[in-house]
């Protein structure tokens, strides 16, 4: 029996009536596979068998969160899809105030945001893809920002991943540290900077 | 929320530093005022900024003391010195 390596049946040879199951590896591709089994019997026609496996729905996953470091930097977010093609947006309010990156790598290879895939990959199997955000800015405040990236594939439902970057640490500084008020009590200025609360005892 | 903030000298009057801003939190110009200093002294008071997390950082402030009249000794003629305390020989 010549048949795909992706089906394996229950027995390759037996006499008389049988049954003969088949199994098969998964399919991530989009399309559907198929393969021919042939039954031979001496002193008898040959029997072939047409085996079938449905290609997976188009699909986008990819990873649920990622962090940035409160200093900032680059960050890459990671997936798997089978589609064909894949855009990326930032969606929500964007607090760290990322750089839509115009490029991504699908399957190793540098595809436009938005553009179809070279070789259409995911029609056979499913492939890991990433995006990099870079020149990410410091967080300067002492809370921590979040940022939202959606990917969509080029049908079906799209995946969310959840950015935060880690709150930055708080200061104070004043200026001058040093002043002279006049005998009558005329006020002066101090300049503070902080990016906190803070107060004077 | 406004902010302010008084302060006493600490100097044995009841005197006080007087510290204002829009808030106290973030960037801020931060107004110190003080009651007229009545004395013949002039006189400094460390005062502390302070947040959480954060090292504190402080100011110095010091305020002159009120001018002073310097009257000749033979009342001829009077000499405003704004330095010294006494009469002039």
């Amino acid at each position: 029996m010549a048949y795909a390596s992706w089906v394996e049946p229950s027995k390759t040879s037996g006499s008389g009536n049988d049954t003969v199951s088949w199994s098969a590896s998964a399919r991530t591709g989009r399309t559907a596979r198929q393969t021919t089994a042939t039954f031979s019997a001496s002193g008898v026609e040959s029997k072939t068998l047409t085996i079938i496996q449905a290609g997976k729905a188009e699909f986008v996953t990819i990873d649920a969160t990622a962090s940035v470091a409160k200093a900032g930097g680059s960050v890459t977010i990671s997936g798997t899809t089978n589609s064909s093609k894949l855009t990326f947006s930032l969606t929500g309010t964007d607090n760290i105030g990322l750089t839509l990156p115009s490029t991504y790598l699908a399957n190793s290879v540098s595809t436009s945001n938005g553009a179809a895939i070279t070789g259409d990959p995911g029609a056979d199997a499913e492939f890991n893809f990433s995006i990099t955000f870079t020149n990410i800015a410091e967080n300067t405040t002492i809370s921590s920002l979040t940022s939202q990236l959606t990917v969509a594939p080029n049908s079906g439902t799209s995946a969310v991943c959840d950015i935060t970057q880690a709150a930055g640490d708080a200061y104070l500084t004043i200026s001058p540290t040093t002043i002279n008020i006049p005998a009558a009590g005329t006020a002066q200025s101090v300049t503070v900077s902080s990016n906190t609360s803070w107060s004077i005892s | 929320m406004a902010y302010s903030q008084e302060i006493a000298w600490g100097d044995g009057t009841s005197d006080k530093l007087y510290f204002s801003a829009t808030a106290s939190e973030g960037n801020q110009t931060v107004s110190v005022s003080s009651d007229a200093n009545a004395g013949y002294n002039d006189r400094t008071k460390v005062v502390t900024f302070s947040a959480s997390g954060v090292t504190p950082v402080t100011l110095t402030v010091t305020q002159s003391s009120k001018n002073i009249i310097i009257i000749t000794r033979n009342d001829t003629a009077m000499t405003e010195n704004d330095v010294a305390v006494g009469y002039e020989q």
